[in-house]
């Protein structure tokens, strides 16, 4: 696999991040690195196994359609940086 | 008896103290927080101590106390995962581990230094420094609950609570000198453990030997209705004069190949040598799919810490920009690259490149086929043998400074450890010897829900052995002060 | 005649009837005040873990049976990532790989529209715009609701045809009462994809139109995007593939602004969920217990009430009026009558109040009590319709409304002849009029008659003894 530089980016956008450029050439280095290792599992030709999602042999862990308290409305509200009596504030969506 | 010595005494001998009022909780609480103020400059294992929390109650753990990576939700206690975006959140819930805890009356004396967001080998990728191994400050204690295992060592408390996602407990405990259990996956509830590889990640306890764990382990594990991957699990302590004769251990061939250290390999081999003469018959076997296990392991558990930290935008919690002017995807970003260290930054590229459109198939997928195979490789071993033997890591604690640059090396360096949190098993590392002055460890393995019998098999060990009795020279956590 | 063939497609998002939300406990009632149905696991809060309502399963089953699809027995939960605050993980819990449900349909005039797939979501929060302070705050009570989305295949080709597969959908979900289906409060969300092509053409590029909150704007909705879309084609303008905001009160729609890397979901699957199978025994269990579906009544009503085909759809478009007709008609054991009080008078009533019948709640007992007093004779019409529409205002009691307004018929031999009397006798005219052929003149004599008991008289005992008198 080729990684590069605007793979990289393309990559840090989708993760939520912007890579000044020297940490950009540095992160595209770490990858190629990286990746080219895990590059040897296309040695192995195992097509034909079931992925395996979960470990766990219990099925079906479901729970009853019952309501439980919520917290209360101070403890949705502490930990933001900003809010209202009610609300969390968040950062206009665009603009 | 004087303060210095109960600090030095296993959780399972101060839990016999405890029991019988030879002593009482507020002097064993006194006693190691008065080692904590000691020996925190030395290791930084702690991130925040919490002085006197003292709601003891009559409980299996009454009165013993402990300390939390700082991984695991605290009501009302800062919990930061040693990073900059949470070094500011204090949760509204405890963790399931922390109510099973405190409701067997253990006290929780503080919250532990780590890798953020356990993602290292080292602990040195915290935001609030590395952490220092108690035999030798200028080493690393491991990673990523380097301040679990250091804590322990440094008899700062009697157990401390990890997490091993891909031998977060284990390794560090290793080259620590202690003993440390990565419980099976679903054993303890993950109600609360913040999390980085969700379907890899368990909580276990790390203490000074394998009776204090399965001590700390009965009172947190079992099935847990917030974790819907969690299971029923009982675990029991090992009796006085516990055998290991006529259990089958197996030795893979695989993991005592070149990247062995000499040192390791014979220390290891040693524990092997001593289980035989227990009366423990001990055979190779081959796990061929060893070698893949690295490049699986960090894709899948890349891909689940870029799904799992895609929360993190400081806006609901969390270190944020307050400049109104910036829009939505300014803030989030901003947030996010100011808030997320390197290694962090890292794994995140790496998962989202493994989950991105047109590459989940090659890597992320292949890597879910890899671990159905290595799961299977595990299983038909188990089909024959009690136990697996293999060591815990290649080598003894590296300098601190030594492991950052070369992120493949490091990844590498976890070779024994992340096949195990692949296939959801139980392993525990337990010292084996010392190599140039520094502890080594042999990492135990059974089939999945033998974590009683893991402990049982190192408790047989240990009452035949004292390297978990070793401890660093006073001198060495005073050095550099 | 146009050259173009419109093509439609639907998402459908349901909000499922459960008590609770789909992986926490909170509550799912809609209203009350922000962010008091939260919890650290619909907030995502760092360590929070879901866990499944079994309720929200078995009510997706339920629909998915419903509209005759396939159901996947090894289902799974996955991940879908994006960046927005509504969305308090970044990622929403969905199903990509294995959904519940595949390949249904559901029948309308002529026409098979079929279905891809049904899946299970979460809801996420809301945004509200502070207009005051300019500042985006987030309510998260939605958070984690559970829905259902429908996606149907591509099969509509008329704005008509549109409406009636929401329809049935719609009456589908609501008899089965898994849903409140109800448009405007968002509980139903119908999300049209649509693209315009020359007959017997390739399919053109879609849009896809959000914001589409009754069942009239739905047609509007696509009458005026394929109206767009024509337009841009005949002036050699390319359609952008793009997804767009329905204004009702504009009677158009508008692009919305998208983040360009915001396609790239990342599936994966849940690994905090754990697997879940659908045994043959629940399939059976939910087979058993599933209310009878408007398709089944389409073919009963006639049958077992006699009721017309005409009756019957009308019945059949809305639950409540199922739920009224049935409880009432086996009370008053007169299906016809009580069809025709439902059709004929309760939808008169609610629709000259502009009241929409899915909301109607009417206590079938009472209501049965109004038709038997009617059939009775024990009150007129008239008086029927005042009993309904009271009972339609509150919850009266019926027998005692009528006796404290007076409703009564009057029934009693003597008073309804001594009123025949007095009314031959003050009209000879028309008396002889009536004896020499001139029928016409009947229903003058009876209004007279009626009129002397002040309206409260039984037509049938009044006719009886008015022809008797004439004879």
């Amino acid at each position: 696999m080729e990684i590069n530089r605007e793979l990289t980016a393309h990559i840090a956008a989708l993760s939520g991040i912007r890579l000044a450029e020297a940490e950009l050439d540095q992160m595209t280095r770490d990858l190629r690195s990286v990746i080219g290792y895990m590059d040897t599992l296309e040695a192995l030709d195992i097509a034909s196994v079931a992925p395996m999602s979960h470990v766990q042999e219990r099925v079906n862990y479901t729970r009853e359609d019952a309501v439980r308290p919520s917290i209360p409305r101070g403890d949705v509200l502490v930990n933001a940086a900003r809010k209202t009596d009610e609300y969390v504030v968040t950062p206009k969506t665009f603009g | 008896m004087n303060k210095a010595s109960l600090t030095e005494l296993t959780a399972f001998e101060l839990h016999g103290l405890l029991k019988n009022g030879d002593i009482s909780a507020d002097e064993v609480s006194a006693a190691f927080l008065s080692e904590i103020k000691n020996k925190q400059t030395a290791t930084n294992a702690f991130i925040t101590v919490c002085e006197g929390a003292a709601d003891a109650v009559n409980g299996t753990l009454a009165g013993l106390p402990y300390a939390a990576k700082d991984n695991i939700s605290t009501k009302g206690i800062r919990t930061t995962c040693a990073s900059r975006i949470l070094s500011d959140y204090v949760p509204v819930y405890d963790a399931t581990v922390i109510e099973n805890l405190r409701g067997s009356g253990a006290r929780l004396l503080g919250k532990l230094n780590m890798d953020e967001f356990a993602m290292g080998s080292t602990s040195e990728t915290s935001y609030f420094g590395a952490v220092r191994n108690p035999w030798d400050v200028g080493r690393s204690a491991g990673g990523s609950s380097g301040g679990a295992a250091a804590a322990v060592a440094a008899g700062m408390v009697p157990f401390a609570l990890g997490s091993d996602t891909g031998g977060s407990i284990r390794q560090p405990s290793s080259f620590c000198g202690v003993t440390g259990i990565k419980p099976t996956y679903g054993a303890v509830s993950r109600y609360g453990l913040i999390a980085y590889g969700s379907s890899l990640d368990q909580i276990g306890p790390v203490a000074r030997d394998a009776r204090s764990c399965a001590l700390a382990l009965s009172a947190m594990a079992g099935e847990d209705l917030r974790d819907g991957t969690s299971e029923k699990c009982e675990i029991t302590v090992p009796a006085e004069g516990v055998s290991i004769k006529g259990k089958r251990i197996a030795l893979p061939k695989e993991a005592f190949a070149d990247a062995l250290s000499a040192g390791v390999r014979e220390c290891v081999l040693g524990a092997v040598k001593t289980l035989e003469g227990l009366g423990a018959v001990v055979e190779w076997v081959r796990l061929p799919m060893l070698e893949y296990a690295v490049a699986a392991y960090y894709i899948i558990a890349s891909a689940e810490a870029a799904s799992n930290l895609s929360r993190y935008d400081g806006i609901r919690y969390g270190v944020s920009v307050l400049d109104k002017s910036l829009n939505l995807d300014e803030v989030i970003v901003r947030n996010r690259s100011e808030g997320f260290g390197r290694e962090v930054k890292r794994r995140l590229m790496l998962g989202n490149f493994a989950l991105s459109a047109g590459y989940y198939d090659a890597y992320y997928n292949k890597a879910l086929r890899v671990k159905a195979l290595l799961a299977q490789d595990f299983a038909r071993v188990f089909a024959d043998f009690d136990f697996i033997i293999m060591p815990t890591a290649p080598g003894a604690a590296p300098k601190l400074g030594e492991s950052l640059d070369d992120p493949l090396a490091m990844y590498l360096s976890d070779a024994y450890t992340v096949p195990i949190n692949l296939a959801g098993l139980p392993a525990l590392s337990m010292p084996c010897g010392l190599m140039d002055g520094m502890p080594v460890g042999a990492q135990l393995i059974g089939k999945r829900f033998a974590d009683s019998d893991i402990l049982a098999a190192a408790a047989a060990y240990q009452d035949a052995t004292d390297f978990h009795m070793k401890k660093p020279s006073a001198g060495a956590t005073e050095v550099n002060v | 005649m146009s050259l173009y063939e419109t093509v439609v497609g639907l998402e459908i998002h349901v909000e499922l009837a459960t008590e609770s939300k789909v992986f926490c406990g909170c509550s799912t009632k809609f209203g009350g005040e922000p962010n008091t149905k939260v919890c650290p696991v619909c907030m995502g809060l760092p360590g929070s873990l879901p866990r499944l309502n079994e309720k929200a399963v078995e009510y997706a089953l339920r629909a998915g049976l419903a509209l005759n699809c396939e159901i996947t027995r090894n289902a799974k939960f996955d991940r879908k990532h994006y960046f927005y605050p509504d969305l308090p993980k970044a990622y929403q819990i969905s199903q990509l790989y294995l959904p519940l449900c595949v390949n249904g349909y559901v029948d309308i005039t002529g026409k098979r529209v079929n279905i891809r797939e049904i899946h299970m979501e979460e809801d996420a929060g809301k945004l509200v715009h502070d207009l005051w302070t300019d500042e985006t705050l987030v309510d998260f009570n939605r958070c984690g609701v559970p829905l259902i989305e429908i996606v149907t295949q591509p099969d509509m080709r008329t704005a008509d045809e549109v409406v009636e597969t929401v329809r049935a959908i719609r009456a589908a979900l609501a008899a089965l009462g898994v849903s409140d289906v109800k448009m405007q409060e968002g509980s139903m969300r119908v999300d049209v994809n649509l693209s315009v092509r020359e007959f017997g053409h390739e399919f053109g590029t879609r849009t896809e139109m959000k914001n589409i909150n009754s069942l009239k704007s739905i047609a509007r909705a696509v009458a005026g995007e394929s109206k767009r879309q024509i337009e841009l084609i005949e002036t050699g303008k390319k359609i952008t593939q793009e997804t767009r905001r329905w204004d009702d009160n504009k009677d158009t729609s508008y692009a919305m602004r998208v983040k360009e890397d915001a396609h790239d979901y990342r599936y994966m699957p849940d690994p905090d969920l754990s697997p879940f199978l659908i045994t043959e025994e629940q399939l059976t269990h939910i087979r058993r217990t599933q209310p009878e579906l408007p398709e089944a009544k389409r073919l009963r009503y006639p049958k077992e009430y006699g009721l017309s085909a005409y009756d019957t759809d009308i019945l059949i478009s809305e639950r409540t009026l199922c739920v009224l007709f049935e409880g009432a008609a086996e009370i008053t054991r007169k299906p016809k009558d009580t069809a025709n009080w439902i059709i004929g008078e309760v939808l008169s009533i609610l629709k000259e109040r502009g009241e929409p019948a899915d909301e109607l709640s009417l206590d079938k007992d009472k209501f049965a009590r109004i038709i038997t007093l009617v059939a009775d004779g024990a009150i007129n019409r008239a008086a029927g319709r005042r009993v309904l529409r009271a009972l339609l205002d509150s919850d009266i009691d019926v027998d005692a409304y009528v006796k404290q307004n007076g409703l009564e018929a009057i029934g009693g031999a003597s008073v309804v002849d001594d009123a025949v009397k007095k009314v031959v006798a003050a009209n000879a005219d028309s008396v002889a009029k009536f004896r020499s052929g001139s029928e016409k003149v009947f229903g003058f004599l009876m209004g007279q008659v009626m009129k002397e008991l002040k309206g409260k008289g039984d037509p049938a005992a009044l006719k009886k003894a008015l022809e008797e008198a004439l004879l």
